[in-house]
């Protein structure tokens, strides 16, 4: 037993402290390992997370935000709508153009240096030209009536009027409308032009373009009420978007895009220049004067001395006037597009 | 010096009895310490295994929604989750080719003719389904530059050439089964997403209103213990 001595019982507590150290450590390591394991993988499906959301916003704020014609053009390059750089990412968003009022829009969201996760919304932007251009007549209804006495006129569809400049140089409108016989009156479109269908719900009323009639009552510059007179009293001016409700009866003048979610009526002296939509019946009171086109749902009638002088670049004219209606929103139904890559160059 | 001997030797019987003594109680209190070690790894270990497997299946069920609608995309039946599982778009190139339809395309997965059906966005704005029935490589297509896209052409029954874009799907279900989180395509098995150890027997998925699923999920860890997670995915517009 030589050598078994005070320095050797120390040794031995050593090894007990050290055998315990090491479960301990391995107690600790174990939660260490599990713990930062879950910490980044929930710091990299949270960067993930963010940087799609950041995607989504983009769009979301593109499409609230947006006015003003559009930059891009069929068959050009990806044009940048907008991009924002805020403590936590950054987006961008880009304007491919697919068609006259079709695009793609495509979020782009990223962390830091991350690589930008995209997700891809499709986009109905009007084009008055092409709204214009899809009219098959000066009046479309489902049924018309034209008293004697009473004019409707399809002789100078692209002609200068009046505060009217003249269109003709559009090649769109003058392939539509720069051929002798343009019909004065004919039958209403189908869908998507005019009316609902299994593809597109909520335009059993109004419908412009993909715009539903509560959609243009909200953008409206300025609504008729069955009570309160209109007021608008300016034969010269483009009043943008003027939207009625029920039964309206116009009794003033203006021009623009006249939208009446029901029935219409022109009374004696009322004159419209630009383009009216009705989902009811419209009558024409004598001596009241329309330059535009014209698209009822129900029935048109026209009394004897009214007038309906037909002008695609009123119409023209009148849609460019509507300021509010210069704005991407998103494809009703289907609007998302995807899932595409992320952008890897 | 005899006597000291004699006294060392006794000490040393004394202390090999106490050294073993103390060891067997080392032995026990390094095996109990040990055992109670491993159970908590154990534990730790599953509950982050517990919360990689809710985040998945939180994941793959927000992604799979996020394209589509209810009633037309997806719907819940029976504790399954019917949808089509939209995979990639094709984007239509301005001048096409003379058969087929050019297009760029990204997505998760490339497109298969074997699986792939297409949902083709027409110029007047209405989407309208086709098989995807062949697709070949678009070399020399004139196509939207866009970062991640490759040029292909696609044939489609019926045509659709002068489509806008087109987003391609395959159909396929999901459900929790057989104690874990399962996906099938189209009529094939169900295979699973997750490792085993969901309890399925209280592990469902519901609709929720008219635009979301309600997920409960509940994982049985060692010792019978359980973890529940109940949380809801929306679909989007």
């Amino acid at each position: 037993m030589k050598g078994v001595g005070p320095r050797d019982q120390k040794g031995f507590a050593l090894a007990l402290a050290l055998l315990a150290l090491m479960v301990l450590a391995g107690i600790v390591s174990a939660a260490v390992a599990a713990a930062v394991g879950q910490v980044r993988s929930a710091s990299a499906a949270g960067r993930v997370l963010v940087s799609r959301t950041k995607a989504r916003a983009g769009l979301e704020t593109i499409f609230a935000e947006t006015v003003g014609r559009p930059a891009s053009f069929v068959g050009g390059p990806a044009v940048a709508l907008g991009s924002d750089t805020v403590p936590g990412g950054s987006w961008r968003v880009l304007d491919l153009r697919l068609s006259r009022e079709f695009h793609l829009f495509m979020g782009e969201g990223w962390v830091g240096e991350g690589i930008p996760l995209r997700d891809v919304r499709m986009a109905w932007w009007m084009d008055p030209v092409f709204r214009v251009a899809a009219h098959q007549a000066v009046i479309e209804s489902a049924h018309i009536h034209v008293g004697a006495g009473a004019e409707l006129r399809a002789d100078s569809l692209l002609a200068e009027r009046p505060g009217v400049l003249p269109c003709g140089h559009l090649s769109l409108l003058a392939g539509a409308f720069g051929h002798p016989g343009f019909p004065a009156s004919g039958h209403l479109p189908g869908p998507p032009e005019w009316g609902s269908d299994s593809s597109a719900s909520g335009f059993a009323g109004i419908r412009l373009g993909w715009f539903t009639a509560s959609a243009l009552g909200e953008l409206a510059d300025r609504h008729l009420s069955e009570s309160i007179p209109s007021g608008l009293r300016c034969p010269t001016c483009w009043l943008g978007l003027v939207v009625g409700e029920r039964q309206v009866d116009f009794g003033e003048s203006g021009g623009g895009v006249l939208v009446v979610d029901g029935d219409l009526t022109l009374l004696r002296g009322s004159f419209w220049r630009g383009l009216i939509l009705a989902s009811g019946d419209v009558t024409f009171r004598g001596s009241s004067r329309v330059l535009g086109l014209v698209r009822a749902g129900g029935s048109v009638t026209l009394e004897p001395g009214s007038v309906v002088d037909g002008s695609a670049c009123a119409a023209f004219h009148g849609l460019q006037s509507a300021a509010s209606l210069a704005r991407p929103i998103p494809l009703p139904g289907r609007s998302w597009a995807g899932p595409v890559s992320p952008g890897i160059s | 010096m005899r006597n000291s001997r004699r006294t060392v030797r006794g000490f040393a019987l004394i202390e090999t009895i106490v050294v073993g003594t103390l060891l067997l109680l080392v032995v026990q209190v390094s095996w109990g310490v040990t055992a109670v070690q491993s159970s908590v790894a154990l534990r730790v270990a599953a509950g982050a295994h517990v919360l990689d497997e809710a985040r998945l299946i939180g994941h793959v069920l927000a992604s799979e929604l996020g394209y589509g609608g209810v009633g037309r995309d997806w719907e819940v039946m029976g504790g399954e989750l019917h949808l089509r599982a939209f995979r990639g778009m094709g984007i239509g190139c301005p001048i096409q080719p003379s058969s087929g339809w050019g297009v760029t395309v990204s997505g998760h997965r490339q497109p298969d003719p074997d699986k792939d059906s297409v949902l083709a966005l027409s110029p007047d704005g209405t989407w309208r389904a086709s098989a995807l029935v062949r697709r070949a490589r678009g070399r020399g297509l004139d196509c939207p530059p866009v970062t991640g896209f490759d040029a292909e052409v696609w044939h489609l029954d019926p045509p659709r050439s002068d489509a806008l874009v087109g987003v391609y799907f395959e159909r396929g279900a999901y459900r929790f089964s057989n104690g874990a989180f399962r996906y099938r395509r189209g009529k094939s098995g169900w295979q699973p997403l997750t490792r085993s150890g969901l309890a399925t027997d209280s592990s469902t998925l519901s609709a929720l209103g008219e635009e979301g699923v309600q997920v409960q999920a509940t994982w049985r860890g060692p010792g019978q213990t359980t973890s529940a997670y109940q949380w809801s995915v929306w679909g989007r517009r």
